[in-house]
């Protein structure tokens, strides 16, 4: 028994790990997956575009120096899907971005979900 | 012994049911759909009708699984085995080689920058059958004389001749010149020929040749899913014939709501200001 239950556990296993990630046409490696960053900020711009849309935001870190970070989103064909629109951010917007970030440790990332100050989440699709 | 065998059943059970969530709002997203996987159940052939895709779930945050392909890429092993023997595909050397010094953005080798992938940096059409690694919808429109699917990436489209011979010598062309034919009442049989060379067949960058040809077998399994059973023979690439494992298609909705086209200009900003400074050492 302790062998079948093994041998369905890898099969599990390998079931998940054969198919390949779906996030963006141009992969994830450049971010770190593992790490979610939370950021509180200001959108300064909203590209709804492809092949990926991006939003801008400033954020202030804790040293209080003013920091510009552009993180990308999924396309608008994917975005529709969670509700967003080409109107859902705007400049002046206050925002709370949830992403993985660069590995680089360059102001860069993608998206997991923007909360808007009036509570709404919109969720990323790539 | 026995209760811990009803446990595993369970918790593979759960786990699989995990992973089922990834594709999840696809399937959730048919609700209020205006008779998108309404079926004929009176035709002699299968009805296509409605809208379909593999689209994937939501960005997860760290420790959760992110959106998974339900295309599996190769015959056998894992995504860490694609372009090694391991992978079951019959390659000949060249192939093999050409498929290695490419730099994809999917597979073990997977890179962020600089690609070779020529669907970003050109715009050149996905071709038959990596149009299908997409996670963007696509829709049959079925008439007498021929199927045509029209895909929302690339917003590119194709069309299927039914019950006809292919031309004796066909230009080699992006999408190729397919051909079809209905199976039973259930399953649709696209036969193509025809490519240029410039495609690759998925995205972890196989390579084929001018001779390549590709059997699609589309069969609706359900009201709301489909099979996709994709074969590949190419004699100026490969050794043998082989085939990606057959691959589960969804309904969706709200075709072509937003469409997702390539425009070289819109690669190269989305390029330069989100992809450059990811591999560019800032420090």
């Amino acid at each position: 028994m302790r062998k079948r239950f093994f041998a369905a556990l890898i099969l599990v296993a390998s079931l998940l790990v054969a198919s390949g990630p779906v996030l963006a046409h141009h992969g994830a490696s450049g971010y770190d997956m593992d790490k979610d960053t939370i950021l509180k900020g200001t959108i300064t711009d909203f590209f709804w575009t492809n092949p990926h849309g991006r939003l801008e935001f400033s954020a202030t870190d804790a040293a209080g120096n003013v920091q510009a970070w552009i993180v990308e989103t999924g396309p608008p064909s994917r975005l529709v899907e969670t509700g967003w629109t080409r109107h859902s951010l705007s400049v002046g917007d206050k925002v709370t971005v949830h992403f993985h970030g660069a590995k680089n440790g360059s102001p860069r990332g993608i998206l997991i979900k923007v909360v808007l100050e009036n509570g709404q989440v919109l969720e990323n699709r790539a | 012994m026995r209760d811990r065998f009803a446990a595993s059943i369970v918790v593979i059970a759960g786990i699989l049911l995990l992973a089922g969530l990834a594709v999840a709002p696809a399937l959730s997203a048919q609700v209020g759909a205006p008779s998108a996987t309404a079926k004929n159940q009176d035709a002699d052939h299968v009805d296509l009708s409605g809208v379909w895709g593999n689209l994937g779930g939501s960005v997860a945050p760290a420790g959760k699984s992110q959106p998974e392909s339900i295309y599996r890429m190769s015959p056998k092993g894992t995504m860490k085995d694609v372009g090694t023997p391991a992978d079951g595909v019959p390659y000949q050397p060249w192939a093999l080689t050409k498929m290695n010094s490419e730099r994809p953005p999917a597979g073990p080798h997977a890179t962020f920058d600089n690609t070779t992938d020529p669907n970003i940096q050109y715009c050149e059409l996905y071709g038959v059958p990596r149009i299908y690694n997409s996670p963007s919808k696509f829709k049959f429109v079925q008439t007498p004389e021929a199927v045509y699917i029209l895909y929302e990436y690339g917003v590119v489209w194709r069309v299927i001749w039914l019950n006809r011979k292919h031309s004796a010598d066909p230009d080699p062309s992006y999408m190729g010149e397919s051909i079809g034919r209905y199976e039973g009442k259930d399953t649709l049989v696209i036969d193509s020929i025809g490519f240029n060379d410039k495609t690759w067949l998925d995205s972890t960058a196989r390579p084929h040749s001018e001779k390549l040809h590709v059997i699609e077998r589309i069969r609706r399994v359900s009201q709301d899913k489909l099979e996709l059973a994709l074969t590949i023979d190419d004699p100026g690439a490969y050794t043998a014939t082989w085939s990606y494992p057959t691959r589960t298609v969804a309904s969706a909705t709200d075709f072509a709501k937003e469409v997702w086209p390539c425009s070289v200009r819109e690669n190269n900003e989305f390029n330069e200001s989100a992809i450059k400074p990811t591999v560019t050492p800032t420090k």
